[in-house]
């Protein structure tokens, strides 16, 4: 008996030290991009693979993009090992490309396919191509791969775009009364850019915000605070800068008051002969009609990707229990803009 | 002379066993019958809970120098305390088996997904039987260390999740039907109250200074139950309900959300570490009950043999067979509920008998 203790012992760490887990850093591929594309009911799995190959003394790492198909995600997947002999690694996925098609008619596949799949971690970025295939944007971002580093210093200095992760994007299409927004990237003369949002209704693509309600969409669901856009003033452009932009809402029953602080910035030399309050009262006014124009979109297309109907159901859920047919299109509006002037002349001045 | 457990033991022991089966097994099945009332099905079903928690107590009161075995043994009729062992011992085998197979699935999925179900189970399984084999004494003091761990890693848990907290995902509250609310708490209590019976297994003989047990098994219950709900809310409040459902470890999905200072991240494999030292503590007194069971009712020479068939058993269960919960939570409740109240009333019922 003491000597089978002993082998037990003896046995136990062989299966215990994760030798049988083990894979050498070269055998792995990091896939950095993934695209998810569908041609002939076939998916197509485009990936950007980071692999190190150990032979030389001084360890090169190696970015090649490798594409497959299959009838399912997952058999496409488990395909790209026809071509490649490493490891699909899923856990750095850093994002995630897929086409118009896919968006309109396979995302449940998708998510289904990453939520059900323990290795990935699903805090990678989605962003839609928008007329152009994930393959040939992952072909163009293999000696420029920073594509989430793109659309996160478009949402600090521009607002016109975000980088949405996978989960909140998911958890917005299976929340009751709620739709989603995704980022939308697209090839402008040979060059890759980020253009708004593709926005959803019931899983499924619905159709795309233009730049200037992307900004106005960053602006109410308080993903950027600083934007940059323009007005007319006596006839001529008047470049505007909002900071400190914060979005607050407050509902009851089918009222919704939205209320919308923040700082203009003139930087810019300008020839307009308002005086700061006219410039404020201006502003608010196109900032009214734009958020307007944003929110009967949302009942035009009856996908609520700012929330409202969420908001109702979480702050009354009888009055949502009792109306939630067709309430996007009932619900009223009281939008409140509080603009403070940033005076930015003296710094001109000194300048 | 053998060491007794001390107050702050039992009242780890308690608060490991309570929360055991909860994280691991049952989240998805408590959010798929309350959806958005789940939290509200933990305050209720810890409350619930209470109940059969004082079935245990009561027994131990009545009794208490005796384990569950012992006082079937005295109190019952031969033939029928045969039965109860029979009922009993078969009980604990399958709930030792699904709690096994849960616990190898767990690690297959996040830590080992190379290794065969059968070496990850029969290392865990000689883990905590190793365990169970050195005493109560051991066990008790393994779980002390345990719970040193755990408040370490739920320290930094709870600072991990509390930035992505966000309430607007937990509301609304109370919007399911009640039929399915009192359901999810009625599993709940069930879930967070089966492991407990492992308890009965400890007579005031074992305890220092027979510490009164009834409040301080009370204090690791609430304070196990107070965690549970403490890690729910978190869990809705990072990813949502309806997402949290779709996930068969939704605890996973959120610790790999954690980023301390925007670069120590993936820390998930260590922080789940929490959810391994439940399943060890609940495990290694499962088959402490199972050995000593068998002390109890069989000849000394033929108990090891018993005991290594019912290890047998259980390892083939949690390795090969996938147990569903929704089969046996009937069996488990008449075993660990049913059972242990039938005993309660005989004692309240029938005189003590002389020479017991």
């Amino acid at each position: 008996m003491k000597y089978l203790k002993w082998c037990l012992l003896l046995i136990i760490p062989c299966f215990l030290n994760g030798c049988t887990n083990y894979t050498e850093l070269n055998e792995l591929g990091v896939i950095e991009s993934m695209g998810i594309e569908k041609q002939n009911d076939q998916f197509l799995i485009s990936v950007n693979m980071i692999s190190s190959n150990g032979q030389n003394e001084q360890e090169q790492q190696l970015r090649q993009s490798y594409m497959a198909s299959g009838p399912t995600i997952l058999e496409a997947t488990q395909n790209l090992y026809l071509k490649s002999s490493k490891k699909v690694y899923l856990s750095h996925l850093e994002n995630l490309l897929i086409s118009e098609e896919v968006a309109r008619y396979n995302l449940d596949d998708v998510i289904t396919f990453f939520i059900n799949n323990p290795k990935s971690r699903n805090t990678f970025t989605i962003i839609l191509t928008k007329d152009i295939s994930p393959f040939d944007i992952i072909q163009k971002t293999l000696k420029n791969p920073r594509l989430n580093d793109l659309i996160a210093i478009n949402s600090k200095e521009y607002g016109v775009s975000a980088n949405i992760s996978f989960e909140d994007f998911a958890s917005w299409l299976l929340e009751e009364g709620m739709d989603g927004v995704m980022p939308t990237i697209k090839l402008e003369n040979e060059q890759l850019e980020v253009d708004g949002y593709a926005f959803f209704q019931d899983n499924h693509l619905q159709a795309y915000l233009t730049k200037e309600e992307a900004v106005i969409y960053n602006m109410l669901k308080n993903i950027t605070s600083n934007v940059t856009f323009s007005s007319s003033c006596d006839q001529e452009v008047l470049p505007i800068t909002l900071q400190d932009i914060n979005t607050t809402y407050k509902s009851k029953k089918n009222n919704i008051n939205i209320q919308l602080n923040a700082n203009i910035m003139i930087i810019e030399k300008h020839n307009c002969t308002l005086s700061n309050n006219d410039i404020i009262s201006l502003l608010n006014k196109q900032l009214k009609t734009d958020i307007n124009n944003l929110l009967n979109l949302q009942k035009e297309n009856n996908s609520d990707i700012l929330g409202m109907v969420s908001l109702i159901r979480e702050n009354n859920y009888s009055y949502y229990k009792q109306n939630k047919d067709n309430l996007l299109n009932n619900i009223n509006y009281d939008i409140n803009i509080n603009l403070t002037y940033q005076d930015t002349s003296s710094i001109r001045k000194e300048a | 002379m053998k060491q007794k457990i001390g107050m702050y033991q039992i009242i780890i022991i308690t608060f490991f066993l309570t929360r055991g089966l909860l994280l691991l097994s049952t989240t998805p099945y408590l959010i798929n019958i309350s959806k958005n009332d789940a939290l509200f099905s933990i305050i209720v079903g810890s409350i619930l809970g209470l109940i059969p928690v004082s079935i245990y107590i009561k027994i131990n009161k009545k009794q208490p120098n005796d384990n569950l075995f012992d006082i079937i043994k005295k109190r019952f009729p031969p033939f029928f305390s045969y039965l109860l062992f029979l009922l009993l011992i078969i009980g604990i085998v399958i709930f030792g088996g699904f709690f096994l197979s849960q616990i190898t699935l767990f690690i297959y999925n996040i830590y080992l997904d190379k290794t065969s179900l059968f070496i990850i189970s029969l290392t865990f399984l000689l883990l905590c039987y190793f365990l169970a084999k050195q005493g109560l004494s051991t066990i008790a003091r393994s779980c002390e260390i345990f719970f040193m761990i755990f408040i370490i890693l739920f320290f930094f848990q709870l600072c991990g999740l509390i930035p992505l907290f966000d309430q607007a995902k937990v509301k609304p509250f109370l919007t399911g039907n009640w039929y399915n609310c009192i359901k999810g708490s009625t599993f709940y209590a069930l879930m967070s109250t089966l492991p407990l019976f492992f308890l009965t297994m400890i007579p005031n003989n074992q305890r220092q200074n027979n510490i009164k047990s009834s409040k301080i098994i009370f204090i690791g219950y609430l304070l196990s139950c107070c965690t549970v709900f403490l890690e729910f809310l978190l869990m809705f409040g990072t990813i949502g309900i309806n997402l949290a459902s779709y996930y068969n470890y939704p605890q996973m999905a959120i610790l790999k959300k954690i980023s301390y200072f925007h670069f120590i991240e993936r820390l998930e494999g260590v922080l789940a570490i929490n959810y391994l030292l439940d399943a060890v503590s609940v495990l290694a007194l499962l088959l402490f009950t199972c050995q000593k069971s068998i002390t109890t009712i069989c000849f000394k020479k033929s108990h090891k043999f018993l005991y290594g068939l019912c290890l047998f058993i259980i390892f083939i269960l949690g390795s090969h067979l996938s147990l569903e919960l929704n089969n046996l939570l009937f069996p488990l409740l008449i075993v660990f509920i049913g059972i242990p109240l039938l005993i309660l009333i005989q004692l309240y019922v029938t005189k003590d008998k002389k020479n017991n």
